[in-house]
């Protein structure tokens, strides 16, 4: 059993390639052209809601304020055709 | 930027070695080892800015090789196991054969064998007792620094290596066997 062990102590330390900081800088520019990627979405979908947002409120406000505008007229200043 | 990719070239060059070495030594293939460096990496420079230098930095970065390594290898067998079961509707419960992809570049030729051997044996230790032998046989750590990176005490490693001894040599007699 030692001497199994003992050949396991013999392995020698292996130089890592050349090619490897490469490899991991494409890799973590590859990040973060994802990152901007979902950035962009984000901000798209966040502008679509907030214009779909102020189109609906301010549609609701006009109603709003013409409804306001009627209840609050005296009965005798509406027109009768 | 590039104020950080000079800082992180400079911490890949400190500890390229150890990365590499650590994955090679726990998946005795050159092309893994890569690919788990590479991660380990990858993590590492996301991660820097947020270390809180509570524990040492080297023994931080042994232990994300050490779970990158571990993770790559459950995936890897159960891909494996996966496509086995699907392919042939084989199912290899002892999966003692089954072992590693070696490929080790530190091994000498003539212990390729024995080593092979026991880098199959290896492989179906459970995950701490496999930590144990590779980093105080393998990697030749002193028992207090394996301490520190298992996060467990000296007593504790202690006994880990002599259970873990005892499950290799076990699962080596078997394998002698067949």
């Amino acid at each position: 059993m030692e001497t199994s062990l003992e050949v396991l102590n013999k392995t020698q330390r292996v130089t890592p390639p050349d090619a490897l900081y490469n490899k991991i800088m494409e890799s973590i520019s590859d990040i973060a052209d994802i990152k901007n990627i979902y950035a962009s979405v984000i901000c798209i979908a966040l502008l679509i809601t907030i214009n779909l947002f102020s189109f609906r409120s301010y549609n609701d406000n006009e109603f709003s304020s013409n409804k306001k505008y009627y209840l609050d007229s005296p009965i005798n200043y509406l027109v009768y055709e | 930027m590039c104020k950080e990719k000079v800082d992180f070239k400079k911490f890949y060059e400190k500890y390229k070695e150890l990365v590499f070495n650590l994955a090679l030594n726990y998946t005795a293939n050159k092309e893994d080892a890569e690919e788990i460096a590479q991660d380990v990496f990858v993590t590492v420079f996301k991660k820097l800015e947020s270390f809180r230098y509570e524990s040492k930095i080297e023994t931080w970065i042994y232990r994300i090789t050490i779970n990158k390594s571990l993770d790559y290898l459950r995936s890897k067998k159960r891909l494996k196991n996966k496509f086995l079961s699907n392919l042939l509707f084989f199912n290899n419960k002892d999966g003692i054969d089954e072992g590693v992809n070696f490929n080790h570049p530190g091994v000498e030729f003539e212990n390729k064998e024995s080593v092979q051997i026991i880098y199959k044996c290896l492989d179906k230790l459970p995950n701490n007792y496999k930590t144990v032998i590779v980093l105080l046989k393998i990697e030749g750590e002193p028992q207090k620094k394996v301490a520190e990176i298992m996060n467990i005490s000296e007593k504790a490693v202690e006994s880990l290596f002599f259970r873990a001894k005892l499950k290799l040599k076990d699962l080596l007699e078997n394998k002698k066997d067949i």
